[in-house]
């Protein structure tokens, strides 16, 4: 099963990734026989309007007997239009269908196996945003009525509708695969065991670490922040790119917006290079946020100053809020030797152990560059 | 919709036939068994360890254990103290299905007793060890050997709770030898933060090898109401 012969004119993409409008004709289509096309400079403005001004055209040939083909499009009504031309062998077909809003109708069923599929565009204009993606060619439900003949084809292909192949989430009364809608077991009624292959998700997957928030700088900016938080455990991961034009800034976390002098931390790190690192540590007390990362660029050949961090954060309510974890932080060059200037293990507390924590913020007063990344995980 | 058995020799209603099909292939998927196809649970499977789907697309996915063949930490359980206890044990445990166990907890201790935090596995089985921490205190910070499977110092009485927080990473496999990494704070509130240990380490055992139980003890005093810890494990 699958698509053979596309002729995409003034049309780029593919039929089952998408279908958009080229002026350019990027794609070479040429203009079906017995057809004619106008395109928008063929006419004076107005004159153009509901012309044709591109074309798809390919040929669908279906393992299923019956079946329904299922697309997505956008554009205002009549935008898009289709048309289909079938064959029991491939090589005689029966006749172009006319034209039909594909704007509006979304399914297409069959009997036939070979499907000739045309999708006109009458676009207004290049820069309109129409477009149209086959997303699904499966089985046909067919409902009966009392009275009438079974087709036996039919009566089989209802029975693979529901037993065979891809287990897809159904609805309505002619069993067309849905999305977003329908579970597999509820609450009441588990499945004992589910056997698969990969797993894919959108949303989360119980009982492991979900990434439930990323942020990427796309510029320069002090201040990363994640809000509407109610878990009691997180963990981060940072990758933290720091504008160079201060070194010695500390990169802090604190709570809910709480920026006063409420955190207190324990840093132990290396100290200074040589062949050994020397361990320091230092307890910090009512302090303005608690150490993750700091600006170090004692390596000036190097182009870029940052460094990782990673921990876990406890939030659950009644506890003292904390941090534990560890990092490092250096100067990186893309064309010569950087250097990691430090190492570090920290815990750190926020002195409210009766506040929710809803909000996280990571700043930095000599900034953060693009590509600065944090990740926040929790278990769900 | 109920399913409707049809009969030799009566006549099939049409739509009895069709909502078969809806009561089988319509709506969510529900485990049915018996000549009813009844909605059942805990008995039928999705799939096979022979004849697995090829992909399991879904928004969200729940259920009551993962068991992800190494491909991600898998939660186990939580233990939260409600009595004060000396000790917490994960028992049940078997070492073959998971190679590693990931521990996030939070002890608090009387506040009365700086005490050490420690831990062995198989009822203390395995008890030999060997190991460094680097331990920062308020005024130094300091590489030793540790005397102990040590996880965290509760020290300095001086405010209210005793606590420590962090984590504990436990390789058991039993090819090699058990080594163990552990990151923790302990402090006693509001901004103060007194120890932080970072530390390797390793049980080893004579007698055994599969992991079978993890104990945590406290040298002094009790482990106090509100003390919790996370298990997780990575498969094999």
């Amino acid at each position: 099963m699958g698509w053979t012969g596309d002729n995409k004119l003034y049309l780029t993409g593919s039929i089952t990734s998408g279908l958009t409008l080229s002026p350019t004709n990027a794609d070479g289509g040429t203009i079906p026989v017995g057809m004619s096309i106008s395109t928008y400079d063929d006419y004076t403005y107005d004159d153009s309007t509901y012309e044709r001004t591109a074309i798809y055209e390919g040929l669908l040939e279906s393992s299923y007997t019956v079946s329904r083909i299922t697309w997505v499009s956008s554009g205002d009504s009549n935008d898009i239009k289709y048309q289909v031309n079938e064959s029991e062998d491939g090589i005689v077909f029966e006749g172009w269908s006319a034209e039909a809003d594909a704007i509006e109708t979304t399914t297409y069923k069959t009997k036939r196996p070979y499907i000739k599929f045309r999708f006109l565009f009458y676009s207004h204009n290049w820069s309109d945003s129409d477009s149209v993606q086959v997303t699904q060619v499966d089985r046909a439900f067919t409902a009966y009525v009392n009275g009438n003949i079974i087709d036996a084809n039919e009566f089989n292909e209802n029975f693979y509708t529901v037993g065979r192949d891809d287990l897809l989430p159904r609805g309505g009364t002619d069993l067309a695969g849905t999305t977003g809608v329908y579970n597999i077991g509820s609450s009441a009624y588990e499945w004992k065991a589910i056997h698969v292959n990969n797993l894919i998700t959108d949303d989360y997957i119980r009982q492991t670490y979900n990434l439930i928030a990323k942020t990427v700088l796309s510029a320069t900016a002090t201040r990363i922040e994640f809000t509407g938080l109610s878990d009691d455990q997180y963990y981060i991961t940072c990758k933290f790119i720091m504008n160079t034009t201060t070194t010695t800034d500390k990169t802090l976390m604190f709570f809910n917006g709480d920026s006063a002098a409420n955190y207190g931390y324990m840093i132990m790190k290396s100290d200074s290079l040589g062949a050994f690192f020397v361990i320091k540590t230092e307890r910090k007390t009512t302090q303005t946020g608690i150490f993750i990362g700091e600006a170090l660029q004692t390596n000036t050949i190097s182009d870029e100053y940052g460094g990782l961090f990673r921990g876990y954060i406890n939030t659950h309510a009644g506890h003292e809020k904390m941090v534990i974890g560890d990092g490092m932080a250096g100067a990186f060059s893309s064309t010569t030797t950087g250097t990691v200037e430090t190492i570090f293990s920290i815990g750190g507390i926020w002195s409210n152990n009766s506040d929710t924590v809803t909000s996280i913020q990571i700043i930095q007063a000599s900034k953060l560059n693009a590509n600065t990344e944090v990740k926040l995980w929790v278990r769900k | 919709m109920t399913f409707r058995i049809f009969v030799n020799s009566t006549t099939a209603d049409a739509s009895d036939t069709n909502d078969n099909y809806y009561h089988i292939g319509q709506s969510s998927r529900l485990p049915m068994g018996g000549s009813l196809l009844a909605n059942t649970t805990g008995v039928y499977d999705l799939g096979s360890s022979s004849y697995k789907w090829e992909e399991f697309n879904v928004n969200s996915c729940t259920y009551d254990t993962l068991d992800a063949n190494g491909i991600t930490w898998e939660y186990l359980t939580r233990t939260v103290v409600d009595t004060a206890a000396s000790e917490i044990e994960f028992s049940g445990l078997d070492s073959a299905d998971a190679i590693e166990y990931l521990c996030i907890f939070k002890f608090i201790s009387d506040t009365s007793t700086a005490a050490i935090i420690g831990f062995h596995a198989n009822d203390s089985t395995y008890t030999a060890f060997a190991g460094v921490c680097l331990l920062g205190t308020p005024t130094t910070g300091a590489a030793y050997t540790i005397t102990a499977a040590s996880l965290g110092n509760t020290t300095a009485p001086t405010i209210t709770s005793l606590y420590t927080f962090g984590f504990l990473r436990f390789h058991c496999d039993s090819n090699t030898f058990q080594g163990f990494h552990f990151l923790s704070m302990s402090g006693a509130g509001e901004t103060y933060v007194d120890r932080l240990g970072d530390g390797f380490g390793y049980l080893s055992s004579t007698t055994a090898a599969t992991v079978t139980s993890l104990t945590f003890v406290i040298s002094s005093g009790n482990f106090q109401t509100g003390t919790y810890i996370e298990l997780w494990a990575r498969g094999a």
